[in-house]
């Protein structure tokens, strides 16, 4: 049972399965990218034809990623990350915090980088001078004895620089696992909905006791027209008779508001089919040639000058369709396709003006007899603000991972595992020679350049003090 | 007028890798020290003439031209020829001057098919200092992992031309060629990975309120990610070197291709134009 238990825990932490698992899921990416995801069965099987397109949905290729069988290779990819971690963690500590010696001075002379030299000096001394020379140089190093009987007490100094580089890999595999870990807390936790506000309203927030209201909204536009930016002032109150504002921001794209863990983002806006206001040019008696054009307030009256004529917009309709037969007036849309307000002008008792005027057709009514022209020149239309509304408790682990996996990577990939071995021996005439060897976990020429800057540096070190 | 002048100044680069791609075919052709000399020199001034489209362009449109595949292609190419000159100082191999030009003269074909609108005004999504860090890391990854490729080219031509052809004598050896291809994955997958994967998260993040969506681009690029992962491991663990470890880093690199190639036909968040 436990030799069972041995070659599954193997088997789950195997770098196979690992490679097996890496490619199968960027093929199955790759089917996620080829195949467009989440559009409707006709669509699937209008383009592909009834028999592949029935295929892909009983596969679930049109939901690649939401499909439990993608879920369960993610999870078998989890569990493997974390075998591999556990078992390897173990070798990776004792890789970074214990010293290997040489057998030999042979040894360590065989080595790509060796040097040795020789010193007349008080063999203490020396040995003091190399471990102050190493932590100068940042290596951490242990210090072993052995009696030989040719050569005296001979000590050996196992040095080594880089120990992050141990565990980098290990770090890279965590923040995997932290990633995995926060898509499924996201999952099961977390949630998004997308909020129309117009400016004004006020809308509660999902599992949250206060308010959000959308103080007002703008659309920010180049001199060309181009859209530049578009915002809205989100204010957060509490949800009693007092309603104080708990917290309030200017949202914009990629500066959201965020508040107990939910975050507002500005994401989308459109036009509610209402009006803010509209800009006339009315003509006729009692206008003089350059004061024409006004600015109108839907269901508000205005003055029109000394005139003594008081315009007002009854009503306004973006897309204007009329029953012939009960002569009702409505709109086939909120989108401004055939723009039209009505206006009522009057002087006193007096009606001057009441009709429905067109931006697409200015000339309708203009034989209609009445003294009296309206042209709409342009309306300000009223916007609606999209708000995003996202909780994602998982937010914090992503952050850990993100901030582990690029140290380690960077640790991985950049750093040197650097080894030194340093022999020092009496000889018979007293003096104290020192053998040196050094590794690298890299190939190329910086610890070439290291080995021989030690070297140089040490001698310096050893003969000054 | 400008745009008139950003746009000469690429045409004439093009031009110029072009040029440069011919000389470069002649010399393996006929191997004359003279042509090789004649054609890094015109990559030279490629690179010069591209590197000053980029600058007038960029002021043109008031950012860092970033935002389109026309502009993105444009500096991976302009990625692509630094690691060429960085590949010719290390290894002092012509040859591989040759395949590089050769590649860079596809981005630049691939770009002139392109359409080259300036976005004088960037939509709002695009306001940010993660467009500059993103896309800029991603095509600096993504030029190391060409240099990979050029790599994985020469490998296979010296891997399976009869071994009495003259051409396959002039490559490199094969380990100096595998090594090459490691060294840039080496550079090019943690920029990589904290360009185009991490950075673009974050962004995704502050910009869309997920860090992760699935589109069609993100998606792409987890599969260059993880095929360029396999790579490693299979690397580093189970000590894979030479054909093998050429095959994958290629899939790799095609994926790339295929993910800037997906963003173009399969829309999703990051169809910009």
């Amino acid at each position: 049972m436990i030799k069972q238990i041995k070659s599954l825990w193997q088997f789950l932490g195997s770098i196979r399965l690992a490679l097996i698992l890496l490619i199968v899921i960027a093929v199955v990416s790759l089917i996620g990218i080829i195949f467009p995801q989440n559009l409707s069965a006709e669509k699937y099987l209008s383009t592909l034809g009834p028999f592949w397109g029935k295929w892909l949905i009983m596969l679930g290729c049109d939901q690649v990623f939401s499909t439990l069988w993608f879920q369960l290779l993610l999870t078998v990819l989890s569990i493997n990350v974390f075998v591999c971690s556990a078992t390897r963690f173990w070798k990776d500590m004792q890789g970074a915090f214990t010293y290997k010696f040489l057998s030999s001075v042979d040894q360590c002379q065989k080595l790509k980088y060796s040097a040795s030299f020789s010193f007349s000096q008080d063999k203490q001394r020396i040995i003091e001078r190399i471990k102050k020379y190493l932590r100068h140089r940042f290596y951490t190093f242990s210090v072993q004895k052995n009696d030989s009987s040719d050569s005296g007490v001979e000590v050996q100094l196992a040095a080594k620089k880089g120990k992050l580089k141990y565990i980098s890999s290990f770090v890279f595999h965590i923040s995997l696992i932290l990633f995995l870990l926060a898509g499924l807390i996201n999952r099961l936790g977390g949630y998004s909905y997308h909020q129309q506000l117009s400016p004004g309203t006020i809308v509660t927030v999902k599992d949250r006791t206060f308010l959000l209201k959308c103080e007002w909204f703008e659309v920010d536009k180049n001199p060309q027209g181009a859209i530049r930016d578009f915002r809205a002032k989100l204010v957060l109150l509490t949800n009693n008779p007092d309603s104080t504002i708990i917290k309030q921001k200017v949202i914009e794209v990629n500066k959201p508001l965020s508040y107990q863990g939910i975050r507002f983002y500005q994401s989308s806006y459109g036009e509610t089919g209402k009006i803010n206001d509209a800009t006339v040019t009315i003509t006729g008696p009692g206008f003089a040639s350059a004061d024409t054009t006004h600015r109108l307030a839907l269901a508000q009256t205005k003055e029109l000058g000394k005139s003594g004529i008081v315009a007002q917009m009854e009503k306004y309709v973006p897309d204007f369709i009329i029953d012939m037969q009960t002569k009702k007036v409505s709109t086939r849309s909120l989108h401004p396709h055939n723009q039209a307000v009505k206006i009522l002008l009057t002087k006193g008792q007096d009606t001057l003006y009441n009709q429905w005027v067109f931006q697409k057709f200015p000339n309708m009514f203009k034989n209609s007899g009445n003294a009296y022209q309206v042209r709409l020149n342009q309306v300000s239309p009223e916007y609606y603000t999209g708000i995003q509304i996202r909780k994602y408790p998982g937010v914090t682990l992503i952050w850990i991972g993100i901030i582990l996996m690029t140290f380690s990577i960077f640790v991985m990939f950049y750093l040197d595992k650097r080894n030194l071995w340093i022999f020092i021996t009496r000889q018979d005439d007293s003096s104290v020679v020192i053998n040196l060897g050094g590794t690298s976990s890299v190939r190329g020429i910086s610890f070439r350049h290291e080995f021989k800057s030690f070297t140089q540096g040490l001698k310096r070190k050893i003969d000054n003090g | 007028m400008e745009h008139n002048v950003a746009m000469q100044l690429f045409w004439w680069a093009f031009l110029g890798y072009s040029l440069s791609c011919l000389l470069y075919i002649v010399f393996l052709v006929f191997e004359k020290r003279l042509i090789s000399t004649l054609a890094t020199l015109v990559m030279t001034l490629s690179f010069v003439l591209l590197t000053a489209a980029l600058i007038v362009r960029s002021i043109i449109v008031q950012h860092l031209p970033l935002t389109n595949m026309f502009e993105y292609i444009s500096l991976f190419a302009w990625f692509a020829a630094i690691f060429y000159f960085l590949a010719l100082k290390m290894y002092k191999l012509q040859i591989i001057g040759a395949f590089f030009s050769i590649i860079i003269f596809m981005l630049m074909v691939s770009g002139s098919l392109l359409p080259k609108r300036m976005d004088m005004q960037l939509v709002p999504a695009l306001q940010s200092y993660w467009l500059q860090i993103h896309v800029s890391l991603a095509a600096l990854g993504e030029a190391a992992f060409t240099t990979a490729f050029v790599a994985n080219i020469m490998f296979f031509l010296k891997k399976f031309l009869p071994q009495k052809s003259s051409f396959a004598h002039r490559l490199p050896q094969l380990a100096t060629l595998d090594r090459i291809s490691y060294k840039s994955i080496k550079v090019g997958y943690p920029l990589f990975t904290v360009g185009a994967l991490f950075a673009g998260a974050i962004w995704a993040e502050q910009a869309w309120g997920r860090f992760w969506s699935w589109d069609p681009k993100e998606v792409g690029s987890l599969v260059v990610w993880l095929v360029y992962t396999a790579y490693l491991h299979a690397r580093y663990v189970k000590g894979w070197q030479g054909t093998r470890a050429a095959v994958l880093s290629a899939i790799g690199f095609i994926c790339t291709l295929l993910t800037f190639f997906a963003n173009m036909i399969l829309g999703g968040l990051h169809s910009y134009g």
